[in-house]
């Protein structure tokens, strides 16, 4: 995965955990860069890694790391200076959602080892849709959970997600019921 | 919603058109708006179908085009320009132009050129109003990438020259301390935590052979460091073991033996990091040598190089230690203290000179050790004074080295062709139980005052009441301070209370008139009674009170006698005699202490004698006797006091500046049935009258003795049969019942 992905990890573990923190969440993952270069790639494995230190750092299941992660993505995105890009990207919920294979396209151009997960959006209705996700890696599901509720927040919706077929249950891809409403 | 799209379009469907060229704008031959695309119209809502385009769009590129189908030429292939009227967004494109004549029509294909998302943002765009094949938005994305990785690159490069000046102040770190460690005159090792030697600095100023060299050090690296030195084998390990767990600096001494000398070294072991310890070794031979010599000297005396009294009192308080007590007492007695002082030592320095004093002092100290045993002390614990320390003996083997040394020190002494002799006073003391050595000492110290009260050449044991004795002496000497001053205070003595003078009639033998009295001082002690003079006097003495005491004295004598004088005309001539003490007389204010008091009295000098006993009279120096030719000068009158008692030589007596022999009252006890009492009594008084002196024989108690005198021809007498000493108001009457009824004896000789 990109640095901009590892740096994103990082940021979030020393908000948890502070400096000491990521320091010992680095060790255990045995990573030895000190720092992350947003736009070159790395192996997945150290991502992979830097999530199971993270969760045992924090004492928490690394499916919850992703969720934690997911919805920091959006907001860390947002302020590394891609907020316009993201806010050139849909102005609701399902408008995001709908162009966002379109926009990891063209992110696809300036970053060519860029693998990046689809998303596909049926039976949109006016406060719902059904979210079918398609990743070349397994087990990063939890972070779509985490990535909705970030996108709730930075649309200003309340969002509840159903995850209705699980792809490590046996679905040929993973299904998320997401409905929205204004907030109370 | 898009305007009306034209309906030749070179066969393109005009919905098709729009989705493919979302900001198209078609114009027509008149140069007004046909349609625009949805994302144009989003942009520029009032650029409505009809509306001349020029309103709302300029032409910013080629120069001169006009918008308008016959106006443009070869430009089809030319990149457009276009700027939106208001607002100045601009779009870029190219223009195709289909149709003929009026059904002409231009077509501008292109988007706005925007060079950020903000920008995208302010127009109120978003991708999706982009054709997807546009790279407007791929643009922007790939701006934004530059632009994370430019913010990425600055904050390496942040990060490089921190990480380089962290270097850099490290390594300046190692310098200054490398410069430091250079300085440090130690061998350094640094050892892991098995003790293995890592790294070997040698010592930049090892002088000692054997010592780590540099190459040696090279060899020794991975060795095991208590091979470096065996004498912290058995130590070092433990240490190492506790700087790496505790942090804290661990310190080692240690011996080594070399061919000719012991080596002593002294370790500090310090954790440097979690798995090594930097050991300082320093060699501290000299520096322990320095130090014994320091303390050597502090405990010697430099004169005779003999323990001094910190170093005796030390020893002292270890033998006062209870272990050592019941040790040693039940079976030799224990220790016990001998504290010498030569007797009149100060005598040799004044008249022969310290440098002799000092020979005669390192004289004296050899001879004390001659009669001590090796465990023993012999201390120079003052200018003339040795304490000896006997580990063991007793009082008894305390006395008998006493004696010892009292007998060696009366063989006479031969110090640079000078014979002389020297005696001592000891004292003799064994620790108190529970005492510690300071009150031992001040035991020894009250014998051998003792003994010299009892004569000097002499030992004196310690005895309780010795303390008990100074004690009340200290406080004695408190109330007779407070008394005296009391009386120098007050008007005029209170008979009974405090310090008096009492007076004791003299009387002329032959007409048996009072002719002189002699002042007495009395104290009245408030809780102890009368004190003795011979008590009080002594303590005055010690006290340094002898002269205020003496000046008060004199002073309240002569004003009573010029009182009588002037109250009653039979004791108009009447003399007083005063006690004059050596030490008064030594004083340099003595003949104006006495004129002053007679001036302050209005008594003549000549109503006044002053007595002084013969043996301090024989004592006197020149100057003392000076001033007593002085006092006489004034016309005061002296008394030889006790005469009989002092060693005077009889020629000697002839010269002393006396009016006034008083025979002391042993000779005077046995003159009336004594034939060589009353003999010696006889020549006294032959000799005074030869002399052309007055004798006054003191201490009658009987008539017999009065009539034996009177028979021998002496002058005057004095005693209880004639008189008991009595304060002013008792003792006029019997002043004037014996007054003489002619002027009576006032002066010296008959």
């Amino acid at each position: 995965m990109y640095g901009l992905v590892n740096k994103a990890v990082e940021e979030m573990a020393r908000a948890a955990s502070g400096d000491e923190g990521w320091e010992r969440i680095r060790r255990r993952a045995e990573v030895e860069e000190q720092a992350f270069i947003g736009m070159t790639a790395y192996p997945d494995d150290i991502t992979y890694r830097l999530v199971g230190a993270a969760s045992a750092e924090l004492g928490i299941s690394p499916e919850e790391v992703l969720v934690a992660f997911g919805e920091h993505w959006v907001r860390y995105t947002a302020e590394q200076g891609w907020g316009p890009v993201l806010a050139s990207a849909g102005d609701t919920l399902p408008e995001f959602l709908l162009g966002l294979d379109a926009l990891h396209a063209r992110v696809r151009l300036m970053m060519p080892a860029l693998r990046p997960p689809s998303f596909r959006c049926t039976d949109v209705q006016e406060t719902s849709l059904v979210l079918h996700y398609y990743s070349p890696r397994d087990g990063m599901a939890p972070m779509v959970l985490g990535l909705l509720r970030g996108l709730g927040v930075r649309f200003g919706v309340d969002v509840e997600t159903v995850h209705a077929a699980v792809k490590e249950q046996g679905a040929d891809h993973d299904e998320f019921l997401v409905t929205w409403h204004d907030p109370a | 919603m898009s305007a009306t799209a034209p309906s030749s379009t070179a066969g393109f469907a005009p919905a098709l058109l729009e989705r493919v060229f979302p900001f198209l704008l078609a114009v027509d031959a008149g140069g007004q708006v046909l349609s625009t695309g949805p994302s144009l119209t989003k942009l520029c809502p009032a650029m409505l179908a009809g509306a001349p385009v020029d309103r709302h769009l300029g032409v910013l590129s080629p120069p001169g085009a006009v918008l308008r189908p016959g106006a443009l030429g070869d430009e089809d292939t030319s990149l457009f320009l276009l700027a939106t009227r208001p607002g100045g967004t601009v779009l870029r494109g190219q223009v195709v132009v289909t149709g003929e004549g009026d059904d002409a029509c231009a077509l501008f294909l292109g988007s706005p050129w925007v060079t950020s998302a903000e920008q995208l943002v302010e127009l109120g765009l978003t991708f999706a109003d982009f054709a997807v094949h546009d790279p407007a938005a791929d643009f922007l994305m790939l701006l934004q990438a530059q632009s994370a990785a430019l913010a990425d690159a600055e904050v390496l490069a942040g990060r490089l020259r921190e990480a380089m000046d962290a270097q850099r102040d490290l390594a300046r770190a190692e310098q200054h301390l490398a410069s430091e460690l250079e300085a440090v005159p130690d061998l350094l090792v640094r050892l892991d935590a098995a003790c293995r030697l890592v790294e070997v600095r040698p010592a930049p100023a090892s002088r000692r052979p054997g010592t780590v060299d540099a190459a040696a050090a090279g060899r020794l690296l991975g060795q095991d460091a208590c091979d470096l030195f065996p004498g912290w084998a058995a130590s070092l390990p433990g240490a190492v073991a506790a700087a790496l767990r505790t942090g804290t600096t661990q310190a080692l001494s240690f011996s080594e033996e070399t061919d000719d000398a012991v080596v002593h070294y002294e370790a500090r072991v310090n954790a440097s990091g979690d798995a090594e310890v930097l050991t300082l070794v320093r060699d501290v031979t000299e520096h322990r040598a320095m130090e014994d010599r320091l303390v050597h000297q502090a405990r010697t005396d430099p004169l005779t190089l003999l323990p001094n009294r910190a170093l005796v009192l030390q020893r002292m308080g270890a033998a006062c230690e209870p272990a050592s007590d019941d040790q040693h007492d039940q079976h030799d007695g224990g220790p016990v203290l001998l504290l010498v002082d030569l007797d009149d030592f100060k005598t040799v320095n004044d008249t022969l000179g310290h440098p002799v004093g000092d020979v005669l002092l390192r004289a004296v100290a050899g001879r004390l050790l001659g009669h001590v045993r090796p465990e023993d002390t012999v201390a120079r614990v003052g200018g003339d004074e040795f304490a000896v320390l006997l580990r063991s003996g007793g009082t008894e083997r305390g006395v008998d080295v006493a004696g010892r040394m009292l007998r060696s020190l009366r063989h006479p002494f031969a110090v640079r062709g000078t014979t002389m002799h020297v005696g001592a006073s000891i004292g003799v003391a064994r620790p108190a139980p529970g005492g510690d050595a300071d009150r031992w000492m001040r035991d020894a110290d009250l014998a051998m005052y003792d003994a010299k009260g009892a004569g000097k050449d002499r030992c004196s044991v310690f005895r309780p009441e010795q303390h008990r004795d100074l004690v009340d002496r200290m406080a004695m000497e408190s109330e007779l301070r407070s008394a005296v001053a009391a009386a120098m205070e007050a008007p005029r003595p209170v008979t009974g209370e405090g310090l008096h003078v009492a007076y004791q009639p003299v009387v002329d033998l032959a007409s048996g008139a009072a002719c002189a009295v002699e002042a007495l001082a009395r104290w009245d002690h408030a809780d102890r009674g009368p004190v003795p003079p011979s008590t009080f006097v002594v303590v005055a003495e010690q006290a340094g009170l002898i002269g205020d005491l003496g000046r008060w004295v004199l002073r309240t004598a002569c004003q009573q006698t010029a009182a009588w004088a002037g109250e009653h005309a039979e004791l108009a001539s009447l003399v007083v005699s005063v006690n004059l003490s050596t030490l008064q007389l030594e004083e340099e204010g003595v003949v104006d202490d006495v004129r002053g008091a007679l001036a302050a009295a209005g008594l003549p000098a000549e109503q006044l004698m002053l007595e002084v006993t013969e043996t301090a009279l024989v004592d006197l120096d020149e100057a003392a006797l000076a001033r007593l030719t002085a006092l006489r000068a004034m016309g005061v009158k002296v008394a030889l006091d006790d005469f009989g008692t002092g060693y005077s030589s009889l020629s000697r007596l002839r010269w002393l500046p006396v009016d006034v022999l008083k025979v002391d009252r042993s000779f005077v006890e046995g003159a009336a049935d004594d034939a060589g009492a009353a003999a010696l009594v006889r020549c006294v008084v032959d000799l005074a009258q030869a002399l052309d002196l007055t004798v006054v024989a003191e201490g009658v108690e009987t008539a017999e003795q009065e009539e034996a005198l009177r028979s021998m021809s002496c002058d005057r007498a004095q005693g209880y049969l004639l008189g008991r000493p009595a304060g002013p108001e008792e003792l006029v009457a019997a002043l004037l019942l014996r007054a003489a009824p002619t002027p009576p004896c006032a002066g010296p000789g008959r």
